[in-house]
């Protein structure tokens, strides 16, 4: 498998394309392309973008979707465009499987999905998917109820902006403008390996949840609002932005209360609650926690390394990592990359998520997680 | 910028975590100290519980033995506690329990212990009572009469007042080798010999109680045993009318295979008190009813009725009629074949519930026989108020009949009453042409019983002096 990555800041579309076009047919290692995955700005007109590349690239197999900012390599593209051009050299194939209205007709949805997965549990399944007005988290998790492979689908959720009061976290396939769904990408004959990386340290005794409902906390066992305790998070700090609560997403602990179980990052509070980037379940253990920069590339190192023992030359690295890990990571959010790179030498691409879906080993079921990355390296077969 | 929000943010995070910290070790210690109060008091009266008091005994018996002064630990249990709460329910009976534990607390000192050992068992502690023997003794009467006078006064529960009594058992300490569970054993059997001796009253533990138990003990499980092993026996005693067997009492017996025969005297009062006379009741009223069929077949034994003794306990007993009626109509008893002699003391303790008893199983053609009549209470109102069929005079009335007035005129006073109220007699204990002759001068239709006529015979022998007489 030859793959390479090539990313364009033209804020014309069309110009873009044409920008990464030029890269691909300058390039002396790809000459012939199997598979387009192409990461775009929510900023570019969303009902162009199929036609625009179809009509670049003479081709409709590919699959774009929405991110802020995607990874050329070591490179952070921030409201561009980053495109992953494929090519096999052996067995290695790709197909797509698009899903469309997930929070409209969510168990039609479970049913296909688990369907077609279970037909390729041999395969390798890389996700890309909407916000489905939060319902990405429960899809996946109850996914995993269908007794299917866990340890083969990786990837994230797009990340975009809101714009008429819609979040635009959209994929595009052959036409199709996916506004609630997901697309997954099949690759067959491929050989991969995953690692996450957290890096964010627990603070304190544990809480249990005693009232939660979607990805809202309301109560603690303390018996007040979790938000009074968010609140207190915030004195002195003038100018106060959600954001700056993403240096401490809370560690949800698994059942043996020892175990990390995901991060969730906090995305908004009222005085009655406090909203996730993913879901949070009353009877949970949670507790505070605190990252800084060195502590999470500490913890890419240690992925990197993990994943360079299962896959030691791989053609492609994915990497998919929260915009709050971006945001902790300051000035220094390439080293992640870089790092992975040092480890595994091979073409990097992915994005900064909304959300990533992954599986957990120890409960050989399907994670959403928040405030990880989730690392990818494949070989063809 | 951003490093002076992350530092105030830090700040804040780990000024919000020791908070928490507080808070759960605030919690951690308000648990500790609820689980250790649990740990060590009774959760319905809030008294120290067994487990407390025994901790507290073993140190108290180091102490006496260190300074050479008496301690005592007083065993107090409620006599009629069961019947109220029984009556009044659980409710209204733990209700009284938290204002009994109250009276009793009140009543003693600071240092003394009070701890509730379950159900209406409580139990004190007194520690100092001096180096003198009977000084110690002393106090320990003022403080047990004080307890029992607490305890005494009317409680008011639900707007009822209820009466309560207490038994007080007391054994002394002053040695530590002493075992705590044996003077907690001789409180408790000192309380038990308390009740035995008629209720509402103390006594202090001394050896004898302890041999009495042991007996007991042994006889308990002697008549077990011998339940198991088929050693009792009814011998039968021939019941008289006008020179012609009418029927018979069936008196129990018990064959021992250590001890050969052991008298009635010597094993119904244990038998009563550790309530093993219930299931040898039942299996009497089985063997009764295996007779009077056996007697069914033959055509001179035929009519005979037959009498067995019942003990309050046993007609207390709650399902008692049902159980009776079950049996007969298993046997197949006719109506008035079986007649139950129940003593005095059974209609002077329990009147209410017993009124319904026995006249279901009047009703149920079973006779009701009030034995040893005159020697007791002996109140009229007893006829007027209970479905009794027969009164059995008893053997002192008879015994000098002959030669004394008096006797004859308690004789004719008591057949008078029992025919203006329908009822037949039987004196028993007749020994003697002359005793049997005075009766029959005083009344014309009395039914007798005594050696005169047959001592009391196993059922074969019985059947074949029946035989012989007709």
């Amino acid at each position: 498998m030859r793959c390479r990555v090539f990313h364009s800041l033209n804020p014309s579309l069309l110009q873009a394309m044409e920008e990464i076009h030029t890269q691909f047919q300058a390039d002396r290692q790809i000459d012939t392309f199997d598979f387009i995955l192409i990461a775009l700005s929510c900023r570019y007109p969303v009902w162009d973008v199929n036609e625009t590349v179809s009509q670049v690239f003479e081709t409709d197999r590919f699959l774009a979707f929405h991110a802020t900012d995607a990874f050329n390599n070591e490179e952070v593209i921030h409201h561009g465009v980053t495109a992953l051009f494929i090519r096999f050299e052996r067995q290695g194939c790709v197909e797509c499987f698009v899903q469309e209205g997930v929070s409209a007709n969510k168990l039609d949805a479970l049913e296909k999905t688990a369907r077609y997965l279970k037909e390729r549990d041999h395969a390798f399944h890389l996700i890309i998917a909407g916000h489905c007005h939060n319902q990405t988290a429960f899809f996946i998790e109850k996914l995993s109820q269908y007794d299917i492979a866990v340890d083969n689908l990786l990837g994230g959720v797009s990340s975009g902006e809101k714009i008429s009061d819609e979040l635009l976290t959209y994929q595009f396939y052959k036409g199709e403008v996916v506004r609630d769904g997901f697309v997954i990408l099949t690759f067959h004959h491929v050989k991969m390996a995953t690692s996450v990386a957290l890096g964010f340290e627990p603070v304190g005794v544990q809480y249990t949840v005693t009232k939660a409902k979607g990805y809202r906390l309301y109560q603690v066992d303390d018996h007040q609002p979790f938000a009074y305790t968010v609140e207190k998070l915030k004195r002195g700090i003038e100018n106060f932005k959600p954001e700056y609560f993403w240096y401490t997403p809370i560690v949800v602990l698994d059942e043996s209360n020892e175990k990390f179980l995901t991060l969730r990052t906090f995305k908004e509070q009222t005085n009655d609650w406090v909203e996730f980037f993913g879901p949070v379940k009353e009877g949970q253990k949670i507790r505070l926690s605190y990252g800084e920069k060195e502590n999470l590339l500490a913890a890419d190192t240690k992925s990197a390394t993990t994943l360079a023992a299962q896959v030691p030359d791989p053609e492609i690295l994915f990497n998919f990592s929260c915009i709050a890990r971006q945001y902790v990571l300051e000035e220094m959010q390439k080293e992640e990359n870089r790092i992975y790179r040092n480890f595994l030498h091979a073409p990097l691409f992915g994005f900064f998520t909304f959300g990533e879906i992954g599986h957990d080993p120890s409960r050989r079921s399907l994670q959403f997680y928040n405030e990880t990355s989730l690392l990818m390296g494949m070989t063809e077969l | 910028m951003r490093e002076k929000i992350k530092k105030q943010l830090l700040h804040n995070l780990l000024l919000e975590v020791s908070k928490r910290y507080e808070y759960i070790m605030a919690q951690n210690a308000r648990i500790f100290e609820e689980t250790n109060y649990k740990a060590i008091h009774d959760e319905l009266t809030g008294l120290y519980n067994r487990f407390y008091f025994i901790e507290q005994l073993k140190k108290s018996l180091l102490s006496a033995e260190r300074h050479k002064k008496y301690g005592a630990v007083l065993f107090i249990d409620l006599d009629n506690f069961k019947v109220i709460n029984d009556a009044t329910g659980h409710k209204a009976g733990d209700l009284l329990l938290k204002m009994i534990a109250k009276k009793l607390k009140s009543a003693l000192r600071e240092e003394d212990v009070l701890a509730r050992f379950g159900g209406d068992e409580f139990v004190v502690l007194v520690e100092n009572l001096g180096r003198d023997e009977n000084r110690a003794v002393e106090i320990l009467r003022g403080l047990a009469d004080k307890l029992l006078a607490s305890i005494g006064y009317g409680h008011i529960v639900d707007q009822k007042v209820y009466q309560v009594t207490a038994s007080i058992g007391i054994a002394l300490f002053n040695d530590a080798t002493q075992d705590i569970d044996d003077i907690l054993r001789y409180a408790d059997s000192a309380m038990y010999e308390a009740k035995r001796k008629g209720k509402s009253q103390t006594i202090f533990f001394n050896p004898l109680i302890e041999e009495r138990l042991q007996r007991r003990f042994v006889m308990e499980t002697s008549i077990r045993q011998g339940i198991d092993e088929e050693e009792f026996f009814l011998v039968y005693q021939p019941q008289v009318e006008d020179g012609r067997v009418v029927g018979a009492e069936a008196l129990i017996r018990w064959n021992n295979a250590e001890k050969g025969i052991i008298p009635p005297g010597e094993f119904i009062e244990f038998a009563e008190e550790t309530r093993m006379i219930i299931p040898i009741g039942e299996w009497a009223l089985h063997e009764a009813c295996k007779t009077l069929k056996r007697w069914e077949k033959d055509p001179a034994l035929k009519g005979l009725k037959l009498s067995i003794n019942c003990s309050a306990i046993e007609f207390m007993e709650p399902g008692f009629d049902q159980k009776v009626m079950r049996i007969l109509t298993h046997y197949g008893i006719g109506t008035g074949r079986l007649c139950f002699e129940i003593t005095e003391s059974l209609l002077m303790t329990h009147h209410a519930s017993l009124t319904s008893v026995m006249r279901r199983l009047s009703d149920f053609g079973v006779k009701i026989a009030l034995d040893d009549f005159g020697t007791g209470y002996s109140s009229l109102a007893y006829l007027k108020n209970f479905p009794i069929d027969i009164l059995k005079i008893d053997r002192s009335f008879i015994e000098d009949i002959f030669f004394d007035r008096s006797d004859q005129t308690l004789v004719r006073a008591i057949v008078s009453v029992a025919e203006d109220f329908g009822m037949q007699v039987v004196a028993e204990g007749v020994e003697s042409p002359e005793q049997e002759m005075t009766i029959h001068t005083i009344a014309d239709h009395i039914i007798v019983q005594g050696y005169l006529y047959g001592k009391p015979l196993p059922l074969e022998a019985f059947e074949a002096a029946v035989k012989e007489s007709v």
